[in-house]
């Protein structure tokens, strides 16, 4: 009764674990156990571990783990060159994603890519087709906020001109 | 004295010099406000309601009429980019694109020969500088596959690259997150 009351912070377990594996001849390991425990205590316990005591309960448990399954963590199987490689493809993507706007689709009658260029054209024309589709959207809102740009301006000319005369009609009176 | 004069001078002609680069790359990039905004935003609204026009026609799949549509605002008139800056240019550019666009997908209507096609082109791009923009990308996109059309292997690819060139220099700009 008094053993379940023990909660798993309580470092006895450690010794008693030590104590067990000596008592084995020295045969086997409990550092997994071991690691499972120190995580705990970390997890739960009071006492506040620093950014080293952490990495050093982590890396003791992937280092066991490892050491007992064979499994390798995934982070640590594609920290090889071919991270290179997949970042380099996932920047080009996302690449496309942030110059992509959301409605690129052409307007209807107007086809793009390997249809618009028919059967017989080349990669090249259905390449810049495809570029002209993932741009023109953004172009179009550029050109737009030049239009207003422009209205504004006009607003402002023609609120000029009629501030210039306004004095002598404000109110409504000749 | 004669040589503190000759220190202003100097001074004077750096801040001109650099005033005038200052507005070329300005102006290069669009950014100078239009002589005539007014000219801009009327050309602005009527390509708004042409284009959206023309959406409604194709949506009804009438091609004859967007085409008939397009070519009107081909006829005309365009604004110089004295007026209403490179906006104006690219506008025009998106038009004729459009407008080339369709008659190569739908050679079945109104048949026009390619070599007519290339003059639209080359009408469409006339003399104007403008900054890097898709429409004109695609003007030239396009003047490479009329070429290829006719066998202009050489004349197809060097339209096919100035494409490209503009293409990247946009495709730069957005990833350096330059304006």
């Amino acid at each position: 009764m008094s053993e379940n009351r023990r909660g798993v912070l309580d470092p006895q377990w450690e010794d008693e674990l030590r104590a067990g594996q000596d008592a084995d001849g020295g045969q086997g390991s409990v550092d997994a156990e071991l690691a499972v425990v120190h995580l705990l205590r970390h997890a739960a316990g009071p006492e506040a571990l620093d950014a080293e005591g952490v990495d050093a309960v982590w890396s003791d448990v992937a280092t066991q783990i490892e050491s007992e399954s064979g499994f390798t963590p995934w982070w640590r199987r594609v920290l090889d060159w071919r991270v290179g490689v997949g970042v380099a493809v996932a920047v080009a993507a996302a690449a496309v994603l942030v110059l992509a706007p959301g409605d690129d689709t052409p307007p209807p009658g107007e086809t793009s890519g390997p249809i618009a260029s028919g059967p017989g054209a080349a990669g090249m024309s259905v390449t810049l087709q495809a570029q002209f589709d993932m741009l023109a959207p953004q172009a179009r809102s550029a050109i737009d906020a030049r239009v207003d740009e422009g209205r504004g301006a006009v607003r402002t000319q023609l609120l000029a001109s009629l501030g210039s005369g306004a004095d002598a009609t404000l109110g409504g009176a000749p | 004295m004669s040589r503190r004069l000759g220190q202003l001078g100097t001074l004077a002609a750096g801040m001109v010099l650099g005033a005038a680069g200052m507005f070329v790359g300005l102006a290069q990039a669009d950014r100078i406000a239009p002589s005539r905004p007014d000219v801009l935003v009327a050309l602005g609204q009527r390509l708004d309601v042409e284009h959206r026009a023309v959406d409604l026609q194709l949506e009804k799949g009438d091609i004859a009429a967007a085409i008939e549509s397009l070519e009107a605002l081909r006829s005309g008139p365009w604004p110089s980019p004295a007026d209403a800056t490179g906006a104006a240019v690219a506008l025009k550019h998106d038009a004729y694109g459009r407008l080339v666009r369709l008659r190569l997908d739908h050679p079945e209507v109104d048949p026009v020969p390619t070599d007519a096609l290339l003059k639209m082109v080359d009408e469409g791009l006339g003399e104007d500088e403008v900054d890097a923009n898709p429409f004109t990308a695609r003007l030239w996109a396009l003047r490479g596959e009329l070429y290829e059309t006719e066998g202009l292997d050489d004349e197809a690819l060097e339209a096919y690259e100035k494409a490209l060139e503009i293409n990247a220099t946009l495709l730069e700009r957005e990833l350096g997150g330059a304006p």
